[in-house]
């Protein structure tokens, strides 16, 4: 009797879970960029006892702390999402940018509680995998096996396409299609690029897929029409916004579906051939709330989870049939592993060759 | 000195021994583990500087902007106080503290809304100007503020709101007699200002230009976003893109700071040859009413001078982020087509920002409730020097330079290495964050109670030492009272500091001490200009309301001094 009671409890607690998702995603649909729906075949919680036993303990826990790179609206979405299905987790978010690394490096030294779960660039979970916790959870079952950045520890949780073309409409109200029609003497001094010397791994591979895909000539053509220099993504977007410069050859795909629901005059295209970079997560293994962790990281590798942080055009995913993310098989990822120190210097040296 | 003479000496003065202990832990602390790792293994960090690309042009990139922003805010600072103190009573009540506003506006919103005002494209100000007779051909400019002229021009601007306050402060102490007894023998405003004002001056001038300077140097909000478009690199430029790279190079991102601590070094040493006997410069400290008659020439030049300083430096960046703070990106017009209210229905619809508003004021008031004894204790060890054992004399000079001399880019990851110590428990809590906070602050608390100090003169507490008075009786009785406004402005002075400070926050903070820099840093990290604006105009407002407050509690005198 007891496990038929348990039983019809789990169904009417997955059915009302079910209702409520679908009654919040029509609610919020409109608030998130593009505002599609969640695969329809998502499941939200498995039933696998031991499984259970370990969301039960995340529950007792109520929270932890995720430590993360990527943009607030991509981490909201993850974030809503995931509370849909567990509502009884909360999640605090720390975001930050190049100091995060640090930060863990230092907790995990130290033994010291911060971050349970860290989303990062996939380059330090290469190398710091074994801090983290094995994960044995339902979606690791259907996780590809070349989508780990650190095998059965941290899935690469996202593809970001970096090299989209987006433009300022007014400036060149018919667009580009890719990047052979940057290298228009018309677009002299009007163009954007986000490059920081010392050029980093994702810096040193973009210039490389395009020698790779385009030719040394093409670095050669665009060091000519002098492209302008930005620090970071964000102010780079919001000059292509003002018209400060007309169009950039990277960015993010979530910074610029914000700019145009917000009514900017910008459009975009993601290149074909793609470059892009990995994001990858994990648990850390010292956390005193791995159990939520485990739970957060396994939503995070389902379908549901991948849907929203990658759909609607945010991201590439590893599963296949997520709605709206990029084809994943279309872009080139950079594998940190290559851009070893004498490697970065190489590219420093070719950067002040074509841009100096 | 014998060992038996230098332990009678070291007991004697055991208050200070004790004092220069304390500073040279809180010091120490962020900067030992930052320079071990450029020191390590031979040094490896500082040898492999050499072979960075461009590091010499960064060398030199960095010196021009450090000495010509120096020269910008040192006149203009100078004479923005003089044009000041030249005003009628009414209206310099009214003006004194308008040129220090620069220093209410966030770092970051600072250089944003100069890019709204002077982008070379989208600037509201280039915009204006060429619709003038003179520029209307131009399609671009006239003014990019992204070359290094106008970076040189935008950092000497927003520092010369430090230079301002040091010398209002020594103009204040200073009195007006000696002015007076020179003009009574025949000397004009110019020979009185250039052989008795300007050298009464030189402590206060030399003490200014070694903080601005090292500011100088070590600037990095304004070369890291107005540079990068042009190519303008900086040390502490570089340093900042190191520690985004992982893994971080700590050995060469520490090396590239190493010039600085030797700069600061230098510096110490420089500046007390340049002032030698500070009682030379003593003025008799009564503020009397001025003799000289003014022009009203004279004092509508001073006005102009100074509301246009204050229009440029201040009103003009503030409005253009109220402007676009309004809008829901950066449009690069001031079309009103597109104004709402939205950006502030969501900064204010979540806890984060209320909540990092609450934690800001209490680690910030938390930090000033113990740096501002501190400095005091520390500016008086180094206003009698002569009566202490030279090496702690020493020890607490220099100790109190070095952290202006550790980049902010840097000095938080120097925190972070020092508090991840075992069984150092400070990360991620507010006592660590309060600790930092002092250590960064210290140099402020003392360099601007050490030129009230000076200014003021020794009479007045000699005559109560003469009277029977014991030390600590003569410090709270009479130096306290009399150094009260001072003491306010450089309370006010660190609460902007410290509310604007992110170099720290960002890496000591955990999700219970998360401070509105922060907030501010992420949004322009992941964000956008329009939230930037939102967030900075808030920490404007927070830090007005701070400086009143402790404007209030120095008197009208603080009001006139800062």
């Amino acid at each position: 009797m007891r496990s038929s009671r348990s039983t019809v409890r789990r169904v009417l607690g997955a059915a009302a879970i079910g209702v409520l998702a679908l009654a919040t995603t029509a609610c919020t649909a409109s608030e998130s960029p593009g505002g599609g729906e969640a695969p329809a075949n998502a499941e939200c919680r498995s039933d696998d006892a031991a499984w259970q036993k370990i969301v039960a303990t995340a529950e007792e826990q109520g929270s932890f702390s995720l430590y993360s790179v990527a943009a607030p609206q991509q981490n909201d979405r993850l974030i809503e999402a995931f509370n849909e299905c567990y509502p009884e987790i909360t999640v605090n978010v720390t975001r930050g940018a190049g100091e995060l690394p640090a930060r863990v490096e230092a907790e995990i030294a130290g033994k010291q509680q911060g971050a349970d779960v860290f989303l990062y660039t996939e380059p330090w979970f290469i190398t710091n995998g074994g801090a983290l916790l094995e994960l044995d959870s339902p979606s690791v079952e259907n996780w590809p096996e070349e989508f780990w950045s650190y095998p059965a520890t941290a899935p690469t949780a996202s593809i970001t396409p970096w090299s989209i073309i987006v433009w300022n409409t007014q400036t060149f109200p018919d667009g580009f299609e890719g990047f052979d029609d940057l290298l228009d003497e018309a677009n002299h001094g009007k163009i954007g690029l986000t490059m920081a010397p010392p050029l980093a791994a994702v810096h040193s591979g973009y210039l490389a897929f395009l020698e790779r895909n385009f030719g040394t000539e093409y670095l050669e053509a665009l060091g000519e029409l002098e492209p302008k220099m930005y620090p970071s993504n964000v102010p780079m977007a919001q000059a292509i916004a003002s018209g400060e410069v007309g169009v950039a050859g990277m960015s993010t795909p979530v910074l610029v579906l914000d700019l145009k629901e917000q009514g900017a005059p910008v459009d975009w295209v993601v290149t074909d051939p793609a470059f892009g970079f990995s994001y990858a997560a994990g648990v850390l293994a010292h956390s005193e709330r791995s159990e939520a962790g485990q739970v957060f990281l396994d939503f995070f590798m389902s379908p549901a989870g991948q849907f929203a942080f990658n759909g609607d055009g945010l991201g590439s995913s590893a599963l296949s049939g997520i709605d709206g993310a990029v084809d994943v098989s279309t872009v080139q990822i950079l594998d940190p592993r290559e851009y070893t120190p004498d490697v970065l210097d190489e590219w420093q040296r070719k950067f002040d060759q074509y841009f100096g | 000195m014998t060992l038996v003479r230098a332990t009678r000496e070291l007991g004697r003065q055991w208050p200070w021994v004790l004092l220069a202990l304390a500073v040279v832990v809180f010091v120490l602390a962020p900067v030992v583990p930052l320079q071990w790792q450029a020191l390590d293994n031979g040094a490896a960090g500082i040898r492999a500087l050499a072979d960075l690309p461009g590091f010499w042009d960064v060398v030199v990139m960095t010196l021009a902007i450090g000495f010509g922003a120096l020269a910008v805010a040192m006149v203009l600072g100078t004479s923005l106080a003089l044009a000041v103190q030249a005003l009628p009573d009414r209206l310099r009540r009214g003006l004194a503290f308008t040129p220090a506003l620069p220093l209410v506006i966030p770092g970051i919103a600072h250089v944003v809304g100069f890019v709204f005002l002077f982008s070379p494209e989208s600037g509201y100000i280039n915009a204006f100007l060429r619709m003038l007779p003179f520029f209307s051909e131009l399609t671009t400019g006239p003014i990019n503020v992204y070359q290094p002229f106008w970076i040189i021009m935008y950092t000497g601007i927003n520092l010369a709101a430090f230079v301002y306050l040091f010398v209002r402060t020594g103009l204040q102490n200073l009195g007006d007699d000696f002015g007076m007894a020179a003009r009574v023998n025949g000397a004009g405003a110019g020979r009185v200002l250039w052989t008795v004002t300007l050298p009464m001056l030189r402590p206060t001038l030399v003490y200014a230009s070694v903080v601005v300077l090292l500011l100088s140097l070590g600037q990095f909000t304004g070369p890291l976003m107005l540079g990068r478009r042009e190519g303008v690199d900086v040390l502490t430029t570089q340093m900042f893109a190191l520690t985004q790279r992982y893994p971080i190079d700590y050995a060469i991102a520490a090396s590239l700071g190493t010039p600085l601590l030797v700069v600061a070094l230098i510096l110490v040493v420089v500046q007390r040859r340049l002032i030698g006997d500070q009682n030379r410069f003593v003025g008799r400290g009564v503020s009397s009413v001025r003799q000289a008659p003014r022009s009203r020439v004279g004092t509508a030049l001073a006005t102009v001078y100074v509301v246009l300083y204050v229009l440029l430096a201040a009103v003009l960046p503030i409005l253009a982020l109220g402007f676009v703070s309004l809008t829901p990106y950066w449009s690069g017009n001031l079309s009103l087509e597109l104004l709402t209210t939205k950006n502030y229905v969501a900064a204010f619809s979540e806890p984060d920002l209320l909540v990092a508003v609450g934690t800001t004021l209490l680690v910030t008031l938390l930090a000033i409730a113990v740096v501002l004894p501190l400095g005091m204790l520390v500016a008086l060890a180094i206003y009698n020097r002569h009566r202490l054992w030279k090496p702690v004399a020493a020890v607490i000079d220099a100790g109190a330079n070095l952290p202006l001399a550790v980049p902010a880019a840097l000095i938080g990851f120097g925190f972070l290495f020092a508090y991840s110590l075992p069984g150092v428990r400070l990360y991620g809590t507010t006592a660590g964050l309060v600790i930092a906070y002092i250590t960064i602050m210290l140099p402020f608390a003392v360099r601007y109670q050490l030129a009230t100090l000076i200014s003021v003169g020794r009479a007045t507490s000699d005559a109560s030492l003469v009277a029977g008075a014991g030390p600590a009786r003569t410090f709270f009785r009479i130096i306290m009272p009399l150094g009260r406004s001072g003491l306010a402005s450089s309370a006010a002075l660190i609460f902007i500091l410290l509310v604007h400070e992110f170099g720290v926050s960002v890496l000591l903070r955990a999700p219970g001490t998360t401070v509105m820099s922060v907030l501010l840093f992420d949004e322009y990290g992941g964000g956008s200009y329009p939230m930037v604006a939102v967030i900075a105009l808030v920490m404007t407002v927070v830090t007005s309301v701070g400086v009143i407050a402790a404007l209030i509690f120095g008197g009208t005198r603080a009001l006139e001094r800062i």
